[in-house]
């Protein structure tokens, strides 16, 4: 082989293992690149994913928040209307008028009392108002208490309670009380009947 | 002869300087993809969605505001109802406390 054909074959040879060498270094490049772009694209989109979900709880928690003030609202106003309801009850009660309907009431108060009470000796307190109103027709009022309570002995007790009506009825031997004011059974109807309040309230019954 | 042989190392050495700077220039590229992917990552993670968060708040503020505006109106109409039937819970109070 001539010097100049060699010549050619090593340039030609070297020219190939150069091509070689910078194709792959490029192809390297391209591959690094990729997965950089690849890596990128996740990085992103699961930032995204990061921010929907962040977003995701705050709506939640936030709307759940919502409501809660909007159930305290509702529960203000209702709350408020009760409180309405309940002073002008008061009101009236606190103005009823003592007449024969009164004295059913009282009488109807004095038995429940006495059978909660359990005893054959009570006595009934009242204010001072109710106190002359039953003295006037005590008579009437123990006969209707015997009625139903044969043995019962009741006694009216001088000293005048401070309550708006009704009666605090005591055993004798002082053992044992009920209180049938009507500020006991006010606050019997608050705290207890509060949901039916409510409801007809909100024209439910 | 010796003339030619020399002409053929001397074109051998060519060659392999040639061959090594190829290799350097690869090595050059490599590096500077290296690089560039370092920028691409780097850059993603600096990525923010701040359009996308603003619409977030947005669309979570016009929710509060339609529950609250729902349960403004649900008061008003309670208020309203509750007026109505104030008598009635009244009634109710008294008949319970007068024993009936």
């Amino acid at each position: 082989m001539s010097v100049e054909k060699l010549r050619e074959e090593i340039l030609k040879d070297t020219e190939k293992a150069v091509s070689e060498v910078l194709s792959k270094a490029k192809e390297e490049a391209e591959r690094i690149k990729k997965n950089a772009e690849e890596q990128a694209k996740l990085n992103i989109e699961n930032k995204k994913q990061e921010i929907t979900k962040k977003y995701s709880e705050k709506e939640r928690a936030e709307l759940a928040l919502a409501r809660l003030e909007g159930k305290k609202i509702l529960l203000e106003v209702e709350t408020k209307l009760l409180d309405e309801a309940i002073n002008r009850a008061r009101e009236v009660l606190a103005s009823y008028k003592r007449d024969d309907n009164y004295f059913n009431v009282m009488v109807n108060l004095a038995l429940e009392a006495i059978g909660n009470i359990g005893s054959n000796e009570v006595i009934i307190s009242v204010n001072k108002d109710d106190y002359s109103f039953l003295e006037r027709r005590w008579r009437e009022f123990t006969a209707q208490l015997k009625s139903k309570y044969p043995d019962i002995k009741v006694k009216l007790s001088k000293e005048s309670a401070k309550i708006m009506g009704g009666l605090i009825a005591t055993s004798s031997d002082g053992a044992k009380i009920f209180n049938n004011s009507f500020d006991a059974r006010l606050n019997r109807v608050i705290s207890e009947e509060r949901g039916k309040l409510a409801s007809i309230l909100l024209g439910g019954v | 002869m010796a003339e030619e042989i020399n002409q053929l190392i001397e074109v051998e050495r060519e060659a392999e300087k040639r061959i090594e700077e190829a290799k350097k220039e690869a090595e050059r590229i490599i590096e500077e993809a290296k690089k560039e992917a370092e920028r691409i990552i780097s850059d993603s993670l600096k990525v923010t969605f701040e359009d996308l968060e603003a619409e977030y708040e947005k669309k979570i503020e016009e929710k509060k505001n339609q529950i609250k505006k729902e349960y403004l109106d649900k008061a008003k109409e309670l208020e309203e109802k509750g007026k109505a039937n104030l008598k009635s819970v009244v009634d109710y109070i008294v008949k319970y406390v007068m024993g009936g």
